[in-house]
């Protein structure tokens, strides 16, 4: 428990990169002061010649006969499989193909690496290595460099298989696009994309830029000085990053952090036209969509607004019961009229929580738009003495930067369609910087992707759904004229815009669902812009190369496995090892602070005291989970196979992440793979 | 300190105790072993089975590691990379990588003493010549080696790096008596060329045809220590040998002893070896240039 204690003190600094300070030290202690005398007469010809060994014995073994195996497979379950289109038959191809590549290259390199030492060790055939002028470092290195040729000559097979297979096919298939457009209507919704496939190619490689910011409003914004969003539906989210001394009650600093408690402002204002606007029969939408019966008459005359705290994870710390409402019915739709609630020192959340956090405001007038401007949202710390002036805090960002969230979807915020003069409706607002495509004359496309939510209504069940998009560059301040077109559920579209509104990369595009009773699921990587293209073989390349760091971390933790057990064992400890982080990860919110007291609760003890051991069982296991996964590596780094299959460039930083985690974790346990087996007798 | 320097190997109370999971003693395979072995003698290790010489020969090449005591081998710790480069090791049955040929075993362990390719291509055929592995041999995976052909690839890899001490562990196990004798007659060679070899074996006649020192072991206690002829000299009975003697002279010479009171003498023919009976049967019947072994076909 004291070790818990200490790692769950540990300073920002330290906890923050703790598996860069965990790998350090291990190098430095394992290589320049334990190790310091093999790392003088390191030779890297000897490390060849290691591996150069064991490359061969998985040769003549027989290893690479797995290609042809995995090849027909692949071969055989591309047979069977049902696309929908040609882009799908490729990326179902696709995805099948570096499947089995990435699970015979694992599988190969975790039972090549256990099994080699132990079976070197059982049959002495280490004698002859270890007396001859080898360090155990070289050894360590020579067999990790082995297997790693040999998952890189895997990797070379089923990457020219996966690149012959997948150009064969997609010749057949794009002819098959062209003699579609040839007879298909010219209004028909998928001939932006078909048209987009025809003039790129099935194989593309993507290149894309992400929007920095989504904000689901309820009308476009016009500058960065005001923004509205829908009541009834969703909520606003401004962050606040506060230092403990700045809650200090003004005028004595010896006063705990909200000891006099903290007081709230918004100052709202509001679109009362709401009548004209009616018109979305919400009794219509099924109960996951369907929005509370908005409030019927001519026109609001009052906006009723709702104010709670979230923290850094945007989980609620302080719920709006928990806040006292000095004013939080207001009636000039100006917004001069401040709302105001106060959050009272017996209800206030622990300070750790009031680092960074949000207040979280909720229009409760159904349908109604409300707005929020720059300034118009402040905290406010009482003084402690009547002569001393309250503190004004200002939040952490800009109103451009404020998270402005829709209803939760299947997939992300919802943006409700319809028409917008006659019902209320969102506009998915996705703010681009430095985006800018490398030419601004033509059309540059755009590729957009959400989850399509239905009314159950019939007639809004068939209609096909439409969006309407606008883009407006933010430094000339021009807007592009709407540009519709239709989308399909999860599928990516293709839609091109002028390249004049996209020029500094600085722009505003604004989506919006057009389409009565239809919702869209919208997230920040719904929209891309796509900047470049670049060859399909290079990005092939790229995932591959991926794939073998992948595959040098699964080498690496085999090795340093079998250095100390046998090699059964040493295979479950290798994918315990890879799949821990995962694992805890999966586990979530199970893992969270006050899960002891939930488990010892529901398990019904009763007497106190042994409920309170469960408690603290629980609470510390849950603990060393935490803290354990933050030691494993990270495999979700090395997923560059979705990025292939949307036909999506993968970003060079990919490669990057997958080499740090080599380097915080497979170097590390290389060298402690080295220090156990200097210390080892290899004489059974 | 110059007694370490000046020797090939020396131990100063060298002792390996096995122990179990829980720590606990279970074995002492070696108790207290003090040794020195000159540079350019070949030295036996002899024992029964289970007598510590295996443990003393890991112990010495740093495959275990002692729970007492000190070793130094060419005046270096054991264990050390300046004393690998410097020996030979032939371990007690081919350790070696079965899916690699002759040639290639060979140029493996050459590049791990970082031998230039240049002398590996001279030094690799040489050696091969000199344990006798003609050139069919040499391209055969090592799999398919008779256990004859595996101790001479064995041998081979020992002396890759033309060292400076050779370890030999139960060097003749699996070689007909032709191939015991050419082992023996490459072990004088050795010695020789002014090499150091400690041999560590169980068949006698093996030690005693070759050693110039021998120490013995039993429950990893050192026995006996000292020169061959010396250990074997039995001092109270004097043998001398004629050749060509008939009846005649050799009853004046029984008559002679009698009048010295010598009336208990033994007079019989000498016997040869049946090594030598077999090695002269075989050689008298395979032609020039031929491989004798069935394994070499």
């Amino acid at each position: 428990m004291t070790v818990m204690h200490t790692i769950a003190a540990l300073p920002p600094m330290i906890d923050r990169y703790l598996e860069w300070w965990i790998a350090g030290t291990i190098i430095i202690v394992g290589l320049l002061v334990y190790g310091l005398r093999d790392v003088a007469v390191f030779s890297l010809s000897r490390v060849w010649a290691i591996s150069s060994v064991c490359f061969a014995e998985s040769i003549r073994k027989r290893v690479l006969w797995i290609t042809p195996l995995a090849i027909i497979g692949i071969v055989l379950v591309s047979q069977f499989q049902r696309p929908i289109d040609e882009a799908d038959a490729v990326r179902q191809m696709l995805k099948v193909s570096l499947f089995a590549t990435g699970l015979i290259v694992t599988i190969t390199a975790v039972i090549l690496a256990c099994t080699n030492l132990p079976k070197e060790i059982e049959n002495r055939v280490i004698f002859t290595i270890v007396t001859k002028p080898t360090t155990r470092l070289e050894i360590v290195a020579g067999k990790v460099l082995g297997f790693a040729r040999v998952s890189a000559a895997i990797l070379i097979i089923m990457g020219l298989f996966t690149f012959g297979f997948l150009y064969f096919n997609s010749f057949s298939l794009q002819r098959g696009i062209t003699e579609r457009l040839q007879t298909m209507d010219a209004s028909s919704a998928s001939r932006p994309t078909l048209e987009y496939y025809r003039d790129n190619g099935l194989l593309t490689a993507r290149g894309l830029a992400s929007p920095v910011s989504l904000q689901v409003l309820a009308r476009e914004a016009v500058d960065d000085s005001e923004r509205w969003f829908l009541g009834g539906e969703g909520d606003v989210l401004v962050p606040f990053d506060i230092p403990a001394e700045l809650l200090v009650p003004p005028g004595d600093a010896s006063a705990p952090p909200l000891s006099a408690g903290l007081a709230i402002i918004v100052n709202t204002g509001f679109d009362g036209r709401v009548a004209p606007r009616r018109g979305l029969p919400d009794s219509t939408l099924p109960p996951t969509i369907a929005a509370p019966q908005p409030a019927r008459g001519n026109t609001v005359s009052e906006a009723k607004v709702d104010v709670s705290l979230l923290d850094s994870m945007q989980t609620t710390i302080v719920a709006s019961t928990a806040l006292t409402a000095a004013q939080s019915s207001l009636t000039d739709p100006t917004g001069q009229e401040p709302g105001q609630w106060f959050l009272p020192p017996q209800a206030a959340p622990n300070i750790e929580n009031m680092r960074q956090f949000y207040v979280a405001i909720v229009g409760l007038n159904d349908g109604v738009e409300m707005s929020l401007k720059s300034g118009s949202v402040k905290l406010l710390v009482p003084p402690a003495t009547p002569n001393a002036q309250p503190r004004i805090i200002e939040p952490a960002a800009p109103l451009s930067r404020w998270v402005f969230r829709g209803r939760y979807g299947r997939t992300g915020f919802q943006v409700r369609g319809g028409d917008a003069q006659k019902s209320p409706t969102h506009v998915g607002t996705f703010s681009f910087r430095d985006a800018a495509p490398p030419s601004s004359s033509g059309m540059i496309p755009f590729e957009f992707r959400a989850d399509i939510e239905r009314s159950g209504s019939d007639d809004a069940d068939e209609a096909p759904t439409k969006l309407s998009v606008v883009v407006r560059n933010n430094q000339s301040g021009r807007q592009s004229e709407p540009i519709t077109t239709l989308i399909e559920s999860n599928r990516p579209i293709f839609f091109k815009v002028p390249g004049e509104f996209l020029a500094s990369g600085d722009y505003d595009v604004f989506v919006r669902c057009v389409t009565q009773g239809h919702y869209i699921s919208v997230s920040r990587a719904s929209l891309s812009v796509v900047r470049s293209s670049e060859s399909f073989v290079f990005n092939l390349s790229k995932s591959l190369l991926v794939m073998w760091l992948m595959a040098i971390l699964v080498i690496s933790t085999a090795i340093f496995a079998s250095t100390f057990l046998s090699w059964p064992i040493a295979i479950v400890l290798t994918l315990v090892m890879l799949l821990g982080r995962w694992g805890v990860v999966q586990l979530g919110d199970a893992l969270q602070p006050g899960i002891g007291n939930q488990v010892a609760t529901d398990l019904g003890f009763q007497r106190p005291e042994v409920t309170v051991t469960a408690s603290k069982v629980v609470e510390a296991l849950a603990k060393f989970l935490t803290v354990s996964a933050k030691v494993l590596p990270d495999i979700s780094q090395f997923a560059s196979i979705e990025d292939l299959e949307r036909g999506v460039a993968v970003p060079a930083v990919k490669v990057r992440d997958s080499l740090l985690v080599l380097l915080t974790f497979a170097v590390p346990l290389s060298v402690l793979s080295y220090v156990i087996l200097r210390n080892k007798e290899v004489a059974p | 300190m110059q007694e370490k320097t000046a020797t090939a190997i020396h131990t100063e109370g060298l002792t390996k105790i096995y122990r179990d999971f829980w720590g606990r003693d279970k074995v002492v395979a070696l108790d207290g072993l003090d040794l020195s072995i000159n540079r350019g003698e070949v030295f036996g290790l002899l024992g029964p089975n289970g007598s510590g010489k295996s443990t003393a020969i890991k112990l010495l090449l740093g495959l275990i590691f002692p729970t007492r005591g000190k070793a130094w081998v060419l005046g270096d710790p054991i264990g050390s990379n300046e004393v690998n480069k410097r020996i030979g090791f032939l371990p007690e049955e081919s350790y070696l990588y079965r899916f690699l040929n002759g040639e290639e075993t060979l140029k493996f362990y050459g590049r791990l003493f970082k031998i230039p390719s240049r002398d590996l291509k001279r030094r690799v055929p040489e050696l091969l010549d000199i344990v006798g592995l003609d050139a069919k041999a040499r391209k055969r995976k090592l799999r398919e080696y008779s256990k004859g052909m595996a101790r001479r690839i064995g041998l081979a890899q020992a002396l890759i790096n033309d060292p400076e001490l050779i370890l030999l562990d139960e060097p003749t196990t699996g070689l007909d008596p032709i191939g015991t004798r050419e082992m023996k007659d490459l072990i004088l060679s050795l010695k020789n060329q002014g090499k150091t070899v400690l041999l560590c074996s169980h068949l006698l006649a093996d030690v005693q045809d070759v050693c110039d020192r021998i120490t013995i072991l039993f429950k990893g206690k050192r026995m006996e220590l000292g020169a061959v002829k010396d250990l074997l000299q039995v001092r109270d009975v004097t043998q001398i040998s004629f050749k060509g003697m008939n009846e005649s002279q050799l009853s004046q010479v029984k008559q002679f002893l009698g009048t010295m009171g010598v009336n208990n003498a033994e007079i019989t023919h000498p016997t040869t070896t049946l090594e030598d009976l077999f090695i002269r049967i075989v050689r008298e019947n395979t032609a020039v240039g031929q491989s004798y072994t069935s394994g070499d076909r």
